[in-house]
């Protein structure tokens, strides 16, 4: 079995770093035409790669937000939409700044949407698509102080499963994915020791994600070896949420 | 991004037709070595036959009937036997649908052995092997009736949630070694047997309630199943993945 992007053209956000950036150099490496996006200024990573288009977004911003899909809805032909940007903030349910709310809400579940609701029409036309967004094992359990983004990832799923019916006879399969804690830059930014040991010691496997294992299940998703699996949360997690 | 099984070698229940033939023959084309079981003597023993004159010699088709208690004791020896199994894909299984009210102990017996003690019984003598080489990837085929039910499935779909709690827990008691254990739960798959047990009119109206219109084929199946026992899924362990073209999100 041979996975393979020749030929394929993927748009996935918040690619600068993490995850979204494991999963776009993944399909680059396969082939794909990338684009992503990210808040900052083209990273490195993405200049080494001919097929690598890098756009500067910030979700935060409507006007930003909305040029990139005024610019996506161009394209004559997307096969493959990865969700993935998403931010995080902290805040106990009776300490919730109503402007922090919105931003959570924005970035990783209005954006989405409004993405989903551009991409969609240029899938139909080929019909053919696949649409993965990147939940979290948040979006199926929780800990102190992630309501607001707990809501979002619960919100990504329900997206997902209702969508994934609207886009069925469409040859359009759209899924979730829940990672467990990665290995990230921002996780390594976020957490302390102690705190990586707490989780750690609730993760069967002994060990965080890798990017590269949480991309593999991502890509293998929207490759053509995934035809008939639509409207489903799949959590990779090392056993986390099993236990 | 490659899937290959090359010196793996592969035990596969219920390998002779349907989702367990599709699991066999994708393995097979990615270079595995494959134990298969199937039910019928004359077929394991033509199908042997058949695969030794065309120069295959790494498949190993083992005659097992999981309705009987001796050939599943006589399997397991046969089992215990290879030195190393890296992947076991619990496939066969067995249904009959009744009222609750008219089952037996006799239907309860039947399906809770075939579905749920024989996997049991096969991985008690393979999860061993697994946890000595620090290696193992396990694949339960459930069923979306682990999911969701129906009336006239009471035991079908206690056999088939139960697989997926032995699942679960089985990966969270050897994930550290690096066995990872998963179920996967199809919908409705086009095999022989729903062929020959459904009129082309009743496979329609169950297209109609699929959201995607067909039913699986069931290579689509056997796709996932080889993914999740392949070294591209190592953090994946302890879920039941659903495929079945949106028909549980209904």
């Amino acid at each position: 079995m041979n996975i393979s992007f020749i030929n394929k053209v993927a748009i996935v956000t918040g690619g600068e770093s993490g995850i979204g950036k494991g999963i776009a150099e993944k399909l680059l490496s396969l082939g794909c035409l990338v684009y992503t996006t990210g808040v900052n200024d083209k990273p490195e990573w993405c200049g080494q790669y001919d097929k690598c288009i890098y756009t500067k977004v910030d979700f935060l911003n409507q006007d930003s937000l909305d040029s990139f899909i005024n610019e996506i809805s161009q394209l004559s032909k997307i096969d493959i939409l990865i969700n993935n940007a998403g931010i995080q903030i902290m805040h106990a349910i009776d300490n919730i700044e109503t402007s922090d709310w919105d931003k959570v809400m924005d970035v990783n579940l209005k954006g989405p949407m409004k993405i989903m609701r551009a991409v969609v029409p240029v899938m139909k036309s080929h019909k053919e698509g696949r649409i993965l967004n990147i939940s979290s094992v948040a979006g199926l359990i929780s800990k102190p102080g992630q309501s607001s983004y707990s809501t979002t990832k619960s919100g990504l799923i329900g997206l997902t499963r209702s969508s994934a019916l609207d886009l069925a006879t469409f040859n359009i399969l759209v899924n979730a994915l829940c990672p467990g804690t990665t290995q990230t830059e921002m996780v390594e930014k976020v957490l302390n020791v102690d705190q990586k040991n707490a989780i750690l010691q609730n993760v069967p496997m002994g060990r965080f994600a890798k990017v590269d294992e949480i991309a593999n299940f991502a890509v293998f998703l929207c490759s053509e070896y995934n035809s008939y699996m639509t409207g489903q949360t799949i959590v990779v997690d090392g056993g986390f949420t099993a236990r | 991004m490659q899937i290959n099984f090359t010196n793996k070698t592969v035990l596969i229940t219920g390998a002779t037709r349907g989702i367990g033939k599709a699991v066999a023959d994708c393995f097979f084309e990615s270079g595995a070595t494959l134990i298969l079981t199937g039910t019928q003597k004359e077929e394991i023993e033509l199908l042997n036959k058949r695969n030794k004159s065309n120069g295959v010699n790494n498949i190993e088709y083992v005659q097992a009937d999981f309705s009987n208690q001796e050939s599943v004791d006589s399997f397991l020896n046969q089992l215990k036997l290879y030195e190393q199994i890296e992947i076991c894909v619990n496939n066969a299984g067995v249904n009959r649908v009744n009222n609750f009210t008219d089952t037996s102990t006799d239907d309860f017996d039947w399906i809770h052995n075939i579905n749920l003690k024989v996997p049991y019984q096969i991985l008690s003598v393979v999860g061993p092997k697994m946890l000595q080489q620090g290696y193992g990837r396990i694949v339960n085929v459930a069923s979306i009736w682990s999911w969701i039910t129906r009336p006239g499935r009471s035991m079908y779909t206690s056999s088939k949630n139960a697989l997926v709690g032995l699942t679960k827990t089985l990966a969270v008691e050897w994930a550290s070694r690096n066995v990872l254990v998963n179920a996967v739960s199809p919908g409705f798959t086009l095999t022989e047997l729903t062929k020959t047990t459904n009129t082309k009119e009743q496979l329609i109206e169950l297209q109609n309630k699929i959201p995607v219109g067909r039913l699986a084929e069931p290579i689509e199946i056997a796709k996932l199943v080889a993914f999740l026992c392949s070294d591209l899924n190592t953090y994946i362990t302890g879920q039941n993945i659903i495929i079945d073209g949106g028909f549980t999100n209904v």
